[in-house]
């Protein structure tokens, strides 16, 4: 997943760029805010709904992570890349409003955001599978949905998604694994029957 | 079948695209997070301090708004409503931030309820004019805390008077009015609003740069000798961000006032932490005398050069000459920007040789009674935002300027010296290094600051410690060490590398995150400054100016 290019760019550029924008920020810099915000959002908004199955929670995940990253901004030190610290403050929102008895949501309202903007080339069958696969997320554990939506949307690394969680690299590893495991059980049961 | 690549290629097609009603949403309220979450320097809290002081006291004289607010017209005869309004002895002001403030005109108390600059959060205060008292609460602060007062030149708190609302609102400008001061004059104005005849009293602010600055406003009826409305400037700053250059506010007169705090929402139940240096132990006392000495007794007229050996991070190039001080400080763009990148480690030598090519992005310059600090965009070739140059002029006295801002290594080196209380020698220290005393600053509410300061050595701190209270735990925030010392020619001790730490909340996804700097401090003479280098109005060249 990792191919270190983003949007056509390289890593390096952009994790640059990030790097500059978040000392802005933390003079207050309102534009560079705004610019990381940009950057992300579809990526975020793509991590929210993931995990919650629901646009409207995921658009709440997405705003009140993006709050609370801009409210704690000044004093903000990172050892990793800010998407993925971004990722894992949409988690983190995402975990609370689950919590919050607010059920999955059954991404029936992704599937709709993902039929207009998914890659058009993608075609009838790829949004198909992006539906199958939706549907099958909210039948994973927290735990397991949580590290392999961080690691395959996300763009997280393991130890990174470990060290934002605060638990080992192989319980992350062996969470992605069995979730992973889950998922194609889950989709092939689909496809047999 | 479905395997494992294929799930991953899903996920890469399963894209979102956020809604424009969301995004403003999100934007809004992650801007005002912003400006709510920015750090203020101490000068600039001190300053809000004085302006919600002003505001507290334009406030009480708003009383007769209710009868008079622009707009409308009143049918009550002048006699009746002069009679009302002095019977009342609260005034009320509503400010169009959503803050308000009352203030008993007989016994001098004013209170205030409003945002505070931490994101989301409400601060209240009582000023006590009568006792000298300012007690705060921000909300989720586990105490109350009480403030330094007001230090009057005679030592003696003057007399409280009761006072009608034109002598507690209108008073002072009207003696701006006939005596101007050094920094600011007041105007008088008359107009109609409305068919009713008001003044209006401009108060000027004389900026660092000569320039008169409309600062405050304030409507009144003569006739009725009450205040009507007033709004002031707001400071520089986080508010730029808002686009909102004016606070404005109202007057009305209530019946009744709040009783205390904790009619403006304060909880009960917590203790009052009284941060004033007069509650100091005696060892505490001495202890910060003794360090002060050995402060006073640093040079003040040195190169300082401050870098973190092992990271790409900011780079601090800093002068000082008697009361004048320089800083520039260098971000290394790390090595993805070669041209503007210092490769580690590196010498001292070399850092002032990279520096030497460089633009610093910020230069602050004293010049002994004004501050100029001027931000410089990045290099045009790297990928950034659109940056101004501006140059921010603020007069500040020398004495003010060097106590509460302090210039490396002297803010590394003595940094409780500025602390406020309750404070206390701890006995027993578990994590002194050999031969320091502990000095405990705070812990009564839910934050405390341990500094382990080595008498031995011109009382520098060596190590301190922040701490927090969590779910009734204590718990590091922060860390600095000072570990290794050296004498400068003049037999004082100097700080050579600094340790900095920091402990984030692992909830929040952030663990500890360290620098490791350089310190390398060069007495000089007069003769051995560049020549031009206090020259703060050179900072003005190209740049947009802010004095206010």
């Amino acid at each position: 997943m990792n191919d270190g290019s983003l949007g056509g760019r390289p890593a390096g550029d952009w994790m640059r760029e990030d790097r500059l924008l978040l000392r802005s920020l933390r003079r207050g810099d309102e534009e560079a805010l705004r610019r990381i915000y940009e950057k992300y959002k579809c990526d975020l908004l793509a991590v929210a709904l993931c995990l919650v199955g629901d646009l409207s929670t995921a658009e709440d995940c997405l705003h009140d992570a993006f709050v609370g990253f801009a409210a704690a901004s000044a004093g903000l030190s990172l050892r990793g890349s800010l998407k993925g610290y971004l990722a894992a403050c949409v988690a983190n929102r995402a975990r609370d409003h689950l919590n919050r008895n607010l059920r999955w949501g059954a991404l029936s309202e992704f599937a709709d955001v993902a039929a207009e903007d998914c890659d058009p080339s993608a075609g009838a069958e790829g949004r198909e599978q992006t539906d199958r696969l939706a549907a099958a997320l909210g039948q994973l554990p927290w735990e397991q949905r949580e590290a392999v939506v961080l690691h395959l949307r996300g763009g997280m690394k393991f130890r990174e998604i470990a060290r934002q969680a605060g638990i080992s690299t192989n319980t992350v590893q062996s969470r992605y694994r069995y979730g992973l495991e889950k998922l194609r059980d889950l989709l092939n049961s689909g496809d047999e029957k | 079948m479905t395997s494992g690549e294929e799930i991953e290629r899903t996920f890469r097609q399963l894209t979102a695209k956020t809604r424009a009603a969301a995004d403003a949403r999100v934007l809004a309220d992650a801007s005002a997070a912003l400006a709510r979450g920015s750090r203020r320097p101490k000068g600039v809290f001190a300053r809000r301090w004085r302006r919600i002081g002003a505001l507290a006291a334009l406030v009480p004289a708003a009383v007769l708004l209710a009868f008079m607010s622009f707009g409308k017209s009143s049918s009550i005869a002048l006699a009746d409503v002069r009679a009302a309004v002095n019977a009342k002895s609260w005034v009320h002001f509503r400010g169009d931030d959503g803050s308000e403030s009352w203030v008993s005109l007989t016994d001098g108390k004013a209170y205030h309820k409003g945002p505070s600059f931490l994101a989301g959060k409400t601060r209240m205060l009582l000023v006590d004019d009568a006792a000298n008292r300012r007690l705060s609460y921000t909300e989720g602060d586990a105490a109350i805390y009480e403030d330094e007062p007001t230090v009057y030149e005679d030592g003696k708190v003057p007399e409280w008077k009761p006072r009608t609302p034109w002598e507690y609102f209108l008073g002072w400008h009207e003696r701006q009015l006939a005596h101007p001061g050094k920094f600011g004059r007041t105007e008088r104005h008359e107009e109609t609003v409305d068919g009713r005849k008001l003044v209006r009293f401009d108060d000027y602010y004389t900026d660092a740069l000569g320039k008169d600055i409309l600062v405050m406003q304030i409507w009144a009826d003569a006739a009725m000798r009450l205040p009507v409305r007033s709004r002031a400037r707001r400071q520089p700053g986080p508010e730029e961000k808002e686009k909102r250059e004016w606070e404005t506010g109202v007057y009305d007169f209530p019946d009744k006032g709040p009783g205390g705090l904790y009619d403006l929402g304060v909880p009960r139940g917590l203790s009052l932490v009284k941060t004033e240096r007069r509650y100091f132990p005696e060892d505490v006392q001495a202890l910060l005398e003794k360090a002060k000495a050995a402060r006073d007794r640093f040079p003040t007229s040195y190169r300082a050069v401050v870098w973190d050996n092992d990271r790409d991070s900011e780079i601090d190039i800093i002068h000082r000459n008697g009361l004048m001080f320089r800083s520039d400080r260098y971000f290394d763009l790390g090595p993805e920007a070669p041209a503007y990148h210092l490769p580690r480690p590196a010498t001292l030598e070399g850092v002032l040789k990279w520096a030497s090519g460089q633009r610093p992005m910020g230069i602050t310059v004293f010049d002994g009674g004004r501050e100029f600090h001027r931000s410089n965009p990045y290099p045009e070739d790297v990928p950034a935002e659109r940056f101004r140059t501006t140059t921010r002029v603020l007069r500040e006295s020398a004495e003010g300027y060097f106590r509460t801002s302090g210039s490396p290594p002297v803010d590394f080196q003595w940094p409780f010296l500025n602390m406020g209380g309750p404070a206390e020698i701890v006995l027993h220290p578990e994590e002194a290094p050999a031969g320091c005393v502990a000095v405990r600053f705070g812990g009564a509410g839910d934050s405390r600051q341990d500094f382990y300061v080595d008498p031995a050595r011109d009382c520098i701190c060596i190590k301190s410690v922040g701490w927090e209270k969590k779910d009734g735990t204590w718990r590091k925030n922060g860390e600095q060490w000072l570990p290794y010392l050296r004498r400068l020619p003049g037999g004082q001790w100097c700080a050579t590398r600094r340790m900095q730490a920091q402990y984030v909340d692992p909830e929040k996804g952030l663990g500890l995150h360290a620098n490791y700097y350089s310190i390398d401090v060069k007495t000089l003479k007069d003769d051995e400054f560049p020549a031009g280098m206090f020259d703060g109005e050179r900072l003005l060249e190209g740049a947009g100016a802010q004095t206010y």
